[in-house]
Formats: C-alpha cells, structure tokens, sequence
C-alpha cells in the first residue's frame, strides 16, 4: 500500500482523525490505528501545561496536522501579531506535518465574531487575500494549506466561483488546498451548484488534504454541524474527489455530540477502505 | 495594501446582522447578497447562533462552577447579555470572557447572588493558572551556600502558574462543592471569608484555601519582599505566628521555586 | 512577643535542616505525583481543565438555542447552598 507523504505536506497518504478532548486520554492511553491526527491549532495557544503536554506526547506517536479557525486570512482588519506569533511557537514546538486555515474572514473593525464567514468572491478580496496568505507563510516559514467553507450565504457580485477564487489563490501563493468535501457538498445544496464543477475547478496538483464530517438538514438547507456520520452522497463525492486528486490524506472530523472513540475509529476505516479502493482502480486501469 | 472597500462594505453589515439582529442591519444586508430576503433570514440564523453559540460555549467551558450555580438557563440567558455588551477582540477563545466577574456584579438577575462574581474571578484564574508558561525545576540550592549574617538578606523566587485571591465569601468551598465529582452534601457556610492560592501540581488546577497570616506572607515573599522582613511585618500583627511549617511547605508544594541573597 | 531577630535564625536554620535546599524538582512531573497531591487540606483539583476545548470549525445545530431571556431566575446549586446572602466580614486583620 502506498503510504507515502503527500506532496504538499508531510501527512501520510491515509485517514486521519480530528483529536478531541474527550478522547486525549483513551488515545494515549492505547492509540488507535489511524494514520495521523489534526487538532485546532487555537485549542494548543497555551504558554504551558496539560493541553501542551497532551499534545507533545499524541506528537511522539503520530504526524499532526495543525488546523486553525482564528487567523480571519480574508479579513479587513491587520492580521494580528499576537495570533500569528503564538501560532508560530506552536508550529515550532510542534513541528506539524501540515498547517491549515480557511478561506474566511472573522474579524472587522477590531470586532472578532469567532466563526467562519465567507468571502465576497471578487477579483479586489482575492488581491488582499493573496497578500495575507503570503505573509502568514513568510512568517511560518512554511507553506499552508487553505479550506473552503460550508456556506449559507452569499455575496451577490461575485466576479468567480469560488472555486476559482481558492484555486487562483493557490496558484498565486504557493499554498495548498485543504479541499473539505462534506463542505462543497453543503454549499452545493444550499447554493444550488454542481459539486462536480467544485472538484473540476481545482487542479489535481493544488490538493494536499481532504476533510469529511457529518452534516443537519434543516429547513431548506443544510448546515455544517460536524455532530454526526458521514452521510452517504458525502462518501460517493468523495470516491469522485479521490478519482479526480487520487489518494489524499483525510480527515474526519467529529466537533459536537462527539461519539465513543471506536465510533470515530469506525468512520476512518471507512475513509481509509475508500482511499484503497482508489488505489486499486488506479493500478488496474494502469495495468 | 488597502483594504478593498467593497469586501470592507459587505463584512461590515454582514457583522451588523449577524451580530447586531436586527430589521435595519438585515435590511441593509439583504442588497449585498445572493440570496432572496425570504431565504437568506432562515440562513442568516445558523451565522447568529454560530457567533452566540461559539461565545456562550468559551464562557460555560471558561466558568463551569458559576455555571453549575446558576443552572443552565440562567447561565445561558446571562453569557447571552454578556456577548451583547463585550464583543470578542480575540481569535483565540480562551482569551474570551476576562470582564465576566465584572459584568455579573452590575447584572441586576445576578443580584440575589452576590458571591458569584468572586466566583468568576477565581474561576478566570483557574483558567490562566491552567493555561500559563512551565516554571523551571525548582532551585532553593543557595539556602545551602548561607553564612552567618546572610538570614536577613534571603529572598524567594515565587513560581508564576500561580494567583492569589480575597474574597469575602467561602471561596474554596464553593467552588469544592460544585464540581462535578463532588457528591456530599451542599452546605455552605457564607460568614466565613477566605484566602485562596490557585497553583498547578503535575498540570492540575489546585484551589487552595490559607490563613490569612500565611496569605500575608506568602504576599509580601511574592512581592520581593525579604523573608526576615517579611517575618517581622507578620509577627508584628500575629506574635505568636511560627512561619516555618509554612514556608518548608511550599516550598515542597514549589510556590518558592528559588532562593538568593538581596544585598542592601 | 517572641524576639523577630531570632525566629528569622531559626526558620532559616530550619530550611536547612529540613533539607529544604536540596529540592530540585518540576512541578511537570510524572502521573505518580498526580495522586500524590500533598494532602492539601481543603483543596480541590480542576480536573476538568481540558474536557471542553472552545475551538472548532463547526457550526451549531438547531437544537440546544435561544433560552428564554425572561425566566432569569438563577436555579441551579445555589438554592441548595442556602440561596442568598450578606457577605461575612472581612476578619483578616492582615489586611491593610
């Protein structure tokens, strides 16, 4: 099996699992057999402690993927020294095989709303955002990978799909996509796209990592809530995402109403017998 | 570079509505979106009770006990008010909630509680006790190097993962008795003050409850205050006090984590 | 009142004795130590520090929202504790 490293990051070819507080004992108590694990970068900005502890000693078993919700990349107001600086001693202390963020913005005029907001796709937000990625990457030192979001709006005089948008700015950048499917799916639904043309828009060299996580349905739409399995037209767009970007590492991610370990575990298996599959279409047809 | 105006336009009344709620801020929303005004409010909801949620979620993980206190909803409702009155300036939720102590003692629904903002406080300090740099090992090796004549001029280093509270209420006990393991009985005697040391040991969070002759010169040691001075200031109010049991304990316990000689 | 020059002699003098001197150790320490815990009178460890993390990239569902703002009526533990009370007076003579 081909287990190699992705080639814009460090993470293992294979599933991974989002690692929770509820389960930082029973993980290291006996790991689980899964390929890595991601953690929200923003959960670990602590100066020392338990959390630090925690991690350093998950690090020691497994390649981790730090994911960030808090540097507003698209948003209006400077990116903030403090945020970037802790983050930066936590990519040092760390050595993460891979950094993320998302395409978003979170903070206006010095007011942090703490969530992940979508961009006004124009040609103007994609300059500014091009700016900031490239000095969160100088500043790291290393290059990031970007995720687009689940959406429930958006804004009118888009000059691009968004997937032009992410995909440009990894061009211009240098950086990743961290390509969420369970999000193009959501944002397809509720903004009545192909999730196809999401996957065609993004070059099969620009993807350095996959997410998948459970969504809610509510009235007319769907919401992100990562509080459930993965839903079944999620894992068929995924087996397409896996044809078109071929084995990518993948993350599954559990936020709310997290279940037992073994039922996360359960879910990567999934993932990983999807990417195996993957493999052996790819080598039957090479044959 | 300057911020592009229209991406500044649209996240301004974005965080108008979403933030603010209501008619006009939606109103002025509604024109820089895709979505018809009869379905983007549905949608305008789930971004509403994100920003709520995502806050009142950083105050219930930050302020357990006073949680517990109160009960849910009231908790609820009250970190609800809080979020209205002291928008996030930080990405990083942890750093979120640091006036709630404040906020509750001028909340009018608090006022039949009036411990619960010393409650809050101790819990923030439980949180940045948690959270704060690692001390080094602990160094007392110049008690060993001492000459006749030196006891006047040692002083200690006091370890900085820890806090200090006074409080008029029980502290200590107040905030035993409502974790969630605790399973005895809910009496709590209000008359009696207390004065807490928040420290860590092997990564947890201690609560720790001290005489206020041991409060006091533990103070003045933290103030870099010499130990023979900060002897006398004590024993000059509590005669009879003997600080040495004290001092070997934390000691032990690494509140004094380094010792040296201060020359006049 | 005892002589102040003399108890500061002896405290000393006792740090020493009691082998105060040599300890060199980090509060980081092994799981062993977290049982240990000093035998800390009146004193309660925060176990629960890292249960509840506040970072995620999800979003909230429909369910678990919008209290109702009017019943502020504060229910839970406190009314057990013995509900409300006038603070005791501050007996620290310490204080100045």
């Amino acid at each position: 099996m081909n287990r190699t490293a992705s080639c814009m990051t460090d993470l293992p070819r294979s599933a991974g699992m989002g690692l929770r507080a509820p389960h930082h004992a029973d993980i290291l108590a006996s790991p689980p057999d899964v390929g890595w694990l991601e953690v929200h970068s923003e959960n670990f900005f602590a100066a020392g402690g338990e959390t630090l502890r925690v991690l350093e000693a998950v690090r020691e078993r497994f390649p981790i993927s730090l994911h960030g919700v808090g540097l507003s990349l698209g948003g209006g107001d400077a990116l903030s020294d403090r945020h970037l600086g802790k983050l930066k001693a936590l990519v040092d202390r760390i050595d993460p095989a891979a950094v993320s963020e998302h395409l978003c913005w979170s903070s206006v005029d010095g007011h942090v709303l703490n969530d992940l907001l979508p961009m006004p796709c124009t040609r103007a937000a994609l300059d500014w955002m091009d700016a900031r990625v490239s000095r969160v990457q100088e500043r790291l030192g290393r290059t990031i990978l970007v995720e687009n979001l689940s959406s429930y709006l958006r804004f009118a005089r888009a000059e691009m799909p968004e997937w032009d948008f992410l995909s440009a700015l990894t061009r211009r950048t240098g950086c990743g996509v961290l390509l969420d499917i369970n999000n193009i799916y959501v944002s397809a639904c509720n903004h009545g796209f192909d999730a196809r043309d999401y996957l065609a828009g993004i070059g099969v060299d620009q993807v350095g990592e996959l997410h998948l996580a459970g969504f809610e349905a509510e009235d007319g739409f769907l919401v992100d809530t990562h509080s459930r399995p993965i839903q079944p037209p999620v894992w068929t767009l995924y087996a397409e995402a896996l044809a078109r970007f071929g084995p990518q590492p993948t993350l599954i991610e559990w936020d709310h109403e997290i279940p037992a370990l073994d039922v996360l575990v359960a879910e990567v298996r999934q993932a990983q017998s999807w990417m195996d599959r993957c493999r052996e279409v790819a080598h039957v047809r090479a044959a | 570079m300057s911020v592009p105006p229209d991406m500044q336009t649209c996240q301004r009344r974005f965080r108008d509505a979403a933030f603010i709620g209501d008619d006009t801020a939606a109103a002025a929303l509604w024109p820089l979106i895709e979505e018809a005004p009869a379905v983007a409010a549905a949608r305008l909801a789930v971004y509403r009770r994100n920003l709520m949620g995502n806050l009142c979620g950083a105050l219930a993980a930050t302020y357990p006990v006073v949680e517990r206190i109160v009960g849910e909803d009231f908790f609820k409702a009250t970190a609800r008010a809080y979020v209205r009155a002291h928008p996030s300036r930080s990405g990083d939720l942890n750093e979120y909630g640091g006036a709630f102590a404040e906020f509750l003692a001028t909340f009018p629904p608090a006022s039949p509680l009036p411990y619960l903002p010393d409650v809050a406080r101790l819990e923030w300090a439980v949180q940045a006790v948690y959270y704060a740099a690692d001390e080094p090992p602990a160094d007392l090796s110049a008690l060993a190097c001492l000459d006749s004549g030196d006891d006047e001029d040692l002083v200690f280093r006091v370890a900085g993962d820890i806090a200090r509270l006074d409080s008029p209420w029980p502290l200590a006990e107040l905030w035993r008795v409502n974790q969630p393991e605790y399973d005895g009985p809910l009496m709590v005697d209000f008359s009696l003050p207390a004065q807490i040391v928040v420290w860590r040991w092997a990564d947890r969070v201690q609560v720790e409850e001290v005489t206020p002759v041991s409060a006091a010169l533990f103070d003045y040691l933290r103030s870099g205050m010499s130990l023979a001075a900060a002897i006398r200031e004590v024993v000059s109010v509590i005669p009879d006090f003997d600080p040495l049991p004290e001092v070997v304990r934390w000691c032990h316990a690494g509140w004094l984590r380094g010792a040296f000689l201060k020359r006049h | 009142m005892q002589d102040s020059r003399a108890l500061i002699q002896a405290t000393v003098a006792g740090l020493l004795a009691l082998g105060v001197a040599s300890l060199s150790f980090s509060a980081v320490a092994a799981d062993e130590s977290k049982e240990k815990c000093f035998g800390v009178a009146k004193a309660g460890q925060n176990d629960c520090g890292s249960n509840k993390s506040k970072h995620s990239c999800a979003g909230q569902s429909k369910v678990d929202n919008d209290p109702n703002d009017f019943k502020l009526v504060p229910k839970g533990t406190c009314e057990k504790m013995g509900g409300t009370h006038q603070p005791g007076a501050m007996t620290d003579g310490m204080k100045k």
